[in-house]
């Protein structure tokens, strides 16, 4: 038994178990999850990984076309008729007209961003021990990205940056429990803060959570951001409403949310590289003015 | 043999166990590939569990941290945490081989789950349990779990490409 602990062998393995302890120290005190090397090793590799992505992405394409062939008859079949749908509705437009003005204020907030800089990426990276679904991305510092910048899609918001390196960064979803978003629910104007749920991250969902007691929000209603906290801008769709339960103390309501975009599979993003929530504030109180 | 033709087929041989460990990876980490249920197997660990059992406990550990480390980086962990937990883990499933375990299919399915499972456990006390979140036993249930059985179900693949560079690249007596 004396012998084993006096093989070399095993004292090799005392110092870089040690050591790798003092890295985790180290790295737990200063807020960062990877050394200077492992960005080096990550760096040199991203590009390996692009391509493994473009090809899984390739050879996915390929077998839902030629394999699940069936499927897609019957896809076919059925957006021949949501077509004919689409052409009566069309008859209806004058009708909608009227309701698309109450909707003019939200899509103003939108069309007032123009100066937002964005970085258009790629998912290369998911690993299956990642925490509630996150994902690495193929830009990085070099692109102008930086911790905490929004993580979007045309759809609606994803994320927001939790590491950077020189050519990725990792993106933290908003089914993580730890990401916090303030937001709204479009049609009832009931604030709510958006919340991932280890509950519901299963199913791709998340919670908005201190909705009032007496609110009205109800499946279907759309959830958008409303810009404080500093971190999301203003006016991003989030998802929408799938239920509204009370919470476990019964003094406020919890709504379960379906992202707008699918997290789990989502395989290409929009960084905005250049929001700054003082700039907007002030604005904003430029305009109060 | 000169010592340096051994020296050099040893080093051929780790280097194709570094690259492996690369490649395992990035394979690992690639968006839709080997999804399941929305389940991905982990195939760093069994390469690794696989190189201590065939070249020893020790090897098979510092292997094991190296692909820890990547494995950290790839899964947002900090810096050394599925390093040191795969090290020790490849230590004690090279050992457990040489002393108890035959070199059938089973017995590697069996050696790789246990590994992982330690693994995933540790893992889900210090980055779910210990949060304090509500409903994690669900990602327990059905994500772990079904992780850890699709990596114990893949380890005999992982095996045997590891064999064969084991039994290929080897100094001849």
């Amino acid at each position: 038994m004396k012998k084993f602990f006096q093989t070399t062998k095993f004292k090799i393995l005392v110092v870089i178990l040690v050591a790798f302890a003092g890295v985790m120290t180290y790295l737990g005190a200063s807020g960062k999850l990877s050394t200077v090397l492992q960005e080096v090793v990550m760096a040199i590799t991203v590009p390996v990984r692009k391509v493994t992505s473009l090809f899984t992405g390739g050879l996915e394409e390929f077998v839902n076309k030629y394999v699940f062939i069936d499927d897609i008859i019957a896809e076919n079949e059925a957006l021949q008729e949501e077509n004919e749908e689409l052409r009566a509705q069309l008859l209806e437009l004058d009708e909608y007209r009227a309701k698309i003005e109450m909707y003019e204020e939200e899509l103003q907030i939108q069309e007032e961003n123009p100066t937002f800089e964005t970085v258009s990426a790629s998912v290369i990276d998911r690993d299956p021990a990642a925490k509630y679904y996150s994902f690495t991305i193929d830009k990085g510092e070099r692109n102008g990205i930086q911790v905490a910048d929004v993580v979007i899609t045309p759809s609606g918001v994803v994320g927001r940056v939790a590491e950077v390196g020189p050519n990725y960064a990792k993106v933290v979803t908003i089914l993580d429990p730890s990401v916090y978003i303030s937001c709204i629910v479009s049609r009832t104007r009931d604030n709510g803060m958006l919340q991932g749920s280890a509950e519901y991250s299963l199913d791709g969902f998340c919670t908005l959570t201190l909705l009032p007691r007496e609110t009205i929000a109800t499946q279907g209603d759309d959830v958008i951001t409303t810009g404080n906290g500093g971190v999301f801008p203003k006016g991003l769709s989030v998802g929408v409403v799938q239920e509204v339960i009370p919470d476990s103390s019964g003094k406020s309501m919890v709504a379960v949310i379906e992202p707008s975009v699918d997290i789990q599979s989502v395989r290409t993003v929009v960084v905005i590289t250049n929001y700054k929530a003082y700039e907007e504030a002030d604005n904003n109180s430029v305009e109060t003015d | 043999m000169d010592l340096r033709k051994i020296q050099l087929i040893t080093a051929t041989k780790w280097l194709c166990y570094v690259l492996l460990v690369f490649f395992a990876s990035i394979l690992q980490g690639t968006p839709g590939l080997f999804v399941l249920f929305s389940v991905k197997p982990v195939l760093i660990l069994p390469v690794c569990v696989a190189v201590s059992a065939l070249e020893g406990e020790y090897e098979g550990a510092f292997l094991g941290a190296f692909g820890g480390l990547l494995w950290d980086l790839s899964a947002g962990r900090i810096a050394g945490f599925f390093a040191i937990l795969t090290a020790i883990t490849c230590y004690y499933t090279g050992y457990l081989f040489k002393m108890y375990f035959r070199e059938t299919r089973a017995n590697i399915m069996l050696l790789n789950a246990g590994a992982i499972t330690v693994i995933f456990m540790a893992d889900f006390l210090f980055s779910y349990l210990l949060q304090d979140i509500p409903g994690v036993v669900n990602i327990l249930i059905f994500q772990i779990f079904p992780t850890i059985l699709y990596t114990a179900l893949v380890s005999p693949i992982l095996f045997r490409v590891v064999r064969k560079i084991h039994r290929k690249i080897k100094v001849k007596e």
